[in-house]
């Protein structure tokens, strides 16, 4: 029951994801985007991490989407004839994404296993009683560096974005 | 163990160069706010001084090798070795642009500031022992870096070069995380160390998916150090950059690329020897012959440095296939062929910016036209910088190159140091082309030299450090060896 629940979600996923790359209107690929975000969070259900779930829908499905759709509002997409510019690859482009299809499936449908041990997280899960609890104290112990990596690469991210878009005072 | 209080402050403690890095990060922004309208200047000497600092707390490690931060980061020889190169490299590019960044009108706080945020990520990344934190390193780079490349906002090819920058970054990125996620599930390890136990532990370590995993790790890898075929971006990022960040690219995310590939290959998947070695040297071959066939029918300068940098990576690739064999051999000529290209890759950015002014960038190699006769000195220091890139004998390239071959030759590779000497026979034209333009040609009009006090200090630096690694190379070779004496 669980594996085809998985199956479901994981088709979902893909499909969804191949609609957004293929998608002729830039809208519609946000509109498929939520749904990939939607059933990777399903995904994130079935294995146990709630608190990843239901960030996954608020930051993703949420604020990161609507972002998209104020850049699309803002930028002027009808000029864009995007298709044009990528027709010239689009043989190739296609037959080198199926033989990398291929290949992942070659390897996945070879030897189907997965670690069956449990992993650290699930151990002090049960150990800790929750999910967030546990991403909480791992965060502030031992993801520590990456935590406060990530957040140096958000300032960076920041002051970038301001050094682009500021308006140059002019110099003589 | 249990993570409290006092063994954070112990870690922290041993990232204390990196610690200085962000202090120095949080000056310059704080200055750059209290002083709008003044000059920007002292915040270029502020972070050039913070990178010094850096540089000098890095050597009061006091040689004791653990892993920090319960496992995301160590402190090694290796690591050692590398954050003395990248502070090298970071501190030659504030010297040479200090004077650039206002010629171009570009001197801002944060320039000063992403210099450093870059260095940080590359920092993260040598001496990264999880594959996470190696990420996040590498994205901190990417993101800086991309900002430094948009620069010159009224410059088109600025623009474009930052474009091109940022797609395949995020590009490879997606692609390394797959890479990382596929070795993840097959051996449910994200450090370096654990996974290489993991790896001896079992009976038969030949699994697809983490085939596929090293695979799209040295995937993700090769658009840091641009071996081919994901080089796309590099002559475009080059031609479009600020020089000195050009420079800059030329070599940090490189070295540090070089320092991340070494540590997973050689300790993480040493067990799959077989397979990245073959996988190495086909990569090996092509990025060489590509690099400087194309590297032939260049007239910009930046463009001819870019796939002369592709095809001396190829050379270095050459290094690691023979470390599957011999691994001190391999990695000693590795890391000392990066250290000493350190110094004559980034002199010939140098020169061009010494030759640029408010005007006109000197790039093509019409441009170097007969330079001996308007400035001997600058074309004598450029012809050392060439000879070392072409490995003419009593050159440090020489020894550099020489290395890498007779590790090869040792391994066995006969047919790879063959392509590799026509390679070297190839690029000696391109190289000589420069040197003839300079020496021989008539003087074009309105050549003229830029020199500021920081510019040659730079130069003089590297011309120093190139002849004296020429002279004494076994001093370099021995810490060379030194560095990697633990990793193996």
């Amino acid at each position: 029951m669980i594996h085809l629940f998985f199956l479901m979600f994981s088709l979902i996923a893909v499909i969804a994801s191949w609609r957004v790359v293929a998608a002729k209107h830039i809208i519609h690929a946000v509109l498929w985007l939520v749904v990939t975000f939607f059933s990777t969070a399903c995904l994130f259900v079935m294995l146990g991490a709630e608190f990843l779930a239901a960030i996954q829908i608020l930051v993703y499905a949420g604020a990161i989407i609507i972002l998209y759709v104020f850049a699309i509002m803002l930028v002027n997409v009808k000029d864009l004839d995007i298709k044009a510019h990528f027709h010239k690859h689009r043989r190739l482009a296609k037959l080198l994404g199926l033989v990398i299809f291929a290949e992942l499936g070659l390897v996945f449908l070879q030897r189907f296993t997965f670690l069956q041990a449990k992993g650290p997280l699930a151990v002090q899960q049960a150990e800790w009683g929750g999910n967030s609890e546990v991403i909480g104290r791992l965060l502030y112990t031992d993801y520590i560096l990456p935590f406060e990596l990530a957040s140096i690469i958000l300032l960076v991210a920041i002051i970038g974005a301001v050094v682009l878009a500021i308006t140059q005072e002019k110099r003589a | 163990m249990q993570y409290n209080f006092v063994v954070l402050l112990g870690d922290i403690k041993q990232i204390s160069a990196e610690m200085v890095i962000i202090l120095t990060i949080v000056v310059i922004m704080l200055m750059d706010i209290l002083a709008p309208r003044g000059d920007k200047t002292l915040l270029a000497y502020i972070s050039l001084g913070g990178t010094l600092l850096a540089a000098l707390v890095c050597c009061t490690w006091n040689g004791v090798e653990q892993s920090i931060f319960s496992g995301a980061l160590v402190v090694d020889r290796f690591a050692f070795f590398f954050k003395l190169m990248l502070f090298t490299i970071t501190a030659l590019t504030q010297l040479m642009s200090i004077n650039y960044v206002k010629l171009r009108n570009i001197n801002r706080g944060e320039f000063h500031a992403l210099v450093l945020f870059a260095t940080l990520g590359m920092l993260i990344m040598v001496s990264g022992a999880d594959l996470l934190s190696i990420y996040l390193g590498l994205e901190l780079n990417a993101i800086a870096c991309c900002v430094l490349v948009a620069f010159l906002r009224q410059n088109v090819k600025s623009n474009e070069a930052a474009l091109k920058y940022f797609v395949l970054s995020l590009f490879s990125s997606g692609i390394l995380l797959y890479g990382i996620s596929l070795v993840y599930g097959v051996t449910g390890e994200i450090n370096i160390y654990k996974i290489a136990r993991y790896l001896s532990g079992q009976q038969n370590v030949s699994h697809p998916m983490l085939h596929l995993g090293l695979v799209l790790l040295v995937v993700g890898f090769g658009f840091k150090v641009a071996y081919v075929p994901f080089h796309m971006w590099v002559p475009d990022v080059y031609e479009g950059a600020p020089i000195s960040v050009a420079a800059f690219l030329s070599l940090g995310p490189k070295a540090a690329g070089f320092a991340v590939l070494v540590r997973i290959v050689m300790v993480a998947v040493f067990t799959l020897k077989v397979e990245w070695s073959i996988l190495f040297s086909l990569l090996a071959v092509v990025t060489m012959t590509l690099g400087n066939l194309t590297a032939l029918c260049q007239e910009n300068i930046r463009r001819l440095l870019a796939y002369s940098g592709i095809a001396h990576v190829g050379y270095m690739l050459m290094g690691l296939v023979a470390a599957a064999n011999y691994p001190q051999l391999g990695i000693t000529s590795v890391i000392f062929y990066l250290l000493c290209y350190v110094f004559f890759n980034i002199g010939p950015f140098g020169i061009i910016i010494l030759l640029c002014n408010k005007h006109k960038i000197c790039e093509f190699i019409g441009d170097f036209d007969g330079l001996s006769v308007r400035s001997p000195l600058s074309a004598f220091v450029m012809t050392i910088f060439l000879l070392s890139l072409a490995g003419i004998p009593p050159m440090v390239g020489f020894v550099a190159k020489f290395l890498i071959f007779m590790a090869a030759m040792k391994a066995e590779l006969y047919w790879l140091v063959a392509i590799g000497i026509i390679n070297s026979a190839i690029a000696m034209f391109y190289y000589l082309r420069i040197v003839v333009a300079m020496y021989v040609r008539a003087p074009k009009p309105g050549l003229k030299i830029n020199a500021s006090p920081s510019l040659t200090i730079a130069l003089a630096i590297m011309v120093g450090f190139t002849l004296l690694m020429g002279i004494y190379p076994a001093l370099f070779i021995g810490f060379a060896r030194y560095s990697i004496a633990t990793l193996l």
